[in-house]
């Protein structure tokens, strides 16, 4: 079988925007890259880059691995 | 040969992926709502500051970050809650105009910078350049050592045949399909000697794709065994990004249109 992903899917979580920063103009930072800077058995410890902030809104999220 | 390197048993592994996904998700607020300080440096185009659209990171600690404004990236390093640029942008080769840079990824030695391949998002115009996967080597101190590139992938696509109708050039038609619903990559992840490419656009009827190559076939010649995953997002929602996490795929999905929130999700990834 080819590698990919697979069955068994999982929504996590929704990333709460509302306190973040704005773009330049005022408008809402887009989450367009994340990295993984952390793992337990409990979360993913993510660094996520959005677009329209500034040098990309560098901001951390803890993510439940389990719903 | 289309029918043989079609992967309908990827498909079917992945149709499912995300289907149990109909629940809503808690929200889950930043650590801090202030940023990570970032220092400052000064790319050549002029928007670059606010249009980082990947970032993935080698087990060094050294990252590569792509920026989907002109055609410069650049190595950086995790240091306590800062990024911190290892030296002066780089030029990505051969780009004449914007690459389009929107995904990174690292795998085994070597990072990964893909252009989107896609059309200008307003105007629907062609960018050529987008056409583009790039992949590159930096020494411990995080300076470019190599560079190679690859066009191969948009055949490899266009090869796909749920996806050719949308593996189109930008003609600058908006109104006419496939419109803004042509390829348009967001995220890659690569694991294992593949690439896996996420698309914000087409959505389907609710699913958005994940296309597979061979990373070594890609830049060095050699079959690259495209696969192609047919996911349920449900409407006007495309991925963002992707990334492999101990034995689990998390994506980042979004609306397809471009406006903010988005959503993590994970799968097991298979090997």
């Amino acid at each position: 079988m080819t590698a990919g992903v697979a069955v068994q899917s999982r929504e996590l979580a929704t990333l709460d925007l509302q306190d973040a920063p704005l773009g330049k103009k005022g408008q809402p930072i887009k989450p367009e890259a994340i990295a993984l800077i952390e793992l337990n058995q409990k979360l993913y410890r993510l660094l996520v880059l959005s677009d329209g902030g500034k040098d990309g809104a560098p901001l951390v999220f803890d993510i439940p691995s389990t719903p | 040969m289309i029918a043989a390197i079609y992967r309908p048993t990827a498909i079917a592994a992945a149709a499912a992926w995300l289907c149990s996904a109909a629940f809503a998700a808690d929200r889950v607020a930043p650590e801090s709502p202030t940023p990570w300080q970032v220092d400052k440096h000064h790319f050549v185009a002029k928007r670059a500051n606010e249009a980082f659209s990947g970032f993935a990171c080698a087990t060094s600690g050294i990252c590569v970050l792509a920026v989907d404004e002109g055609r410069q990236g650049a190595f950086m390093r995790i240091k306590g809650e800062r990024l911190v640029y290892l030296g002066e942008p780089f030029e990505f080769s051969g780009v004449e105009k914007e690459l389009d840079a929107e995904a990174a990824a690292f795998d085994s030695g070597y990072f990964y910078v893909a252009g989107s391949h896609a059309a200008k998002r307003e105007t629907c115009c062609d960018n050529s350049d987008s056409r583009r996967v790039y992949r590159l080597t930096a020494d411990e101190n995080g300076q470019l050592e190599t560079m190679a590139h690859s066009e191969r992938l948009w055949d490899a696509m266009r090869s796909l045949p749920e996806l050719a109708s949308y593996a189109v050039p930008g003609d600058c038609r908006c109104h006419r399909a496939p419109g803004r619903n042509r390829i348009d990559i967001e995220g890659m992840a690569a694991a294992n000697g593949r690439l896996l490419f996420a698309l914000r656009a087409p959505n389907v009827e609710g699913n958005g794709y994940v296309v597979g190559v061979d990373a070594r076939a890609l830049f060095e010649g050699g079959e690259l065994r495209p696969s192609l995953a047919k996911i349920p997002l449900g409407a006007n929602k495309g991925f963002r990004d992707l990334i492999i996490a101990d034995g689990e795929a998390l994506a980042l999905v979004g609306p397809s249109d471009g406006l903010s929130s988005g959503t993590i999700r994970s799968s097991p990834y298979v090997d």
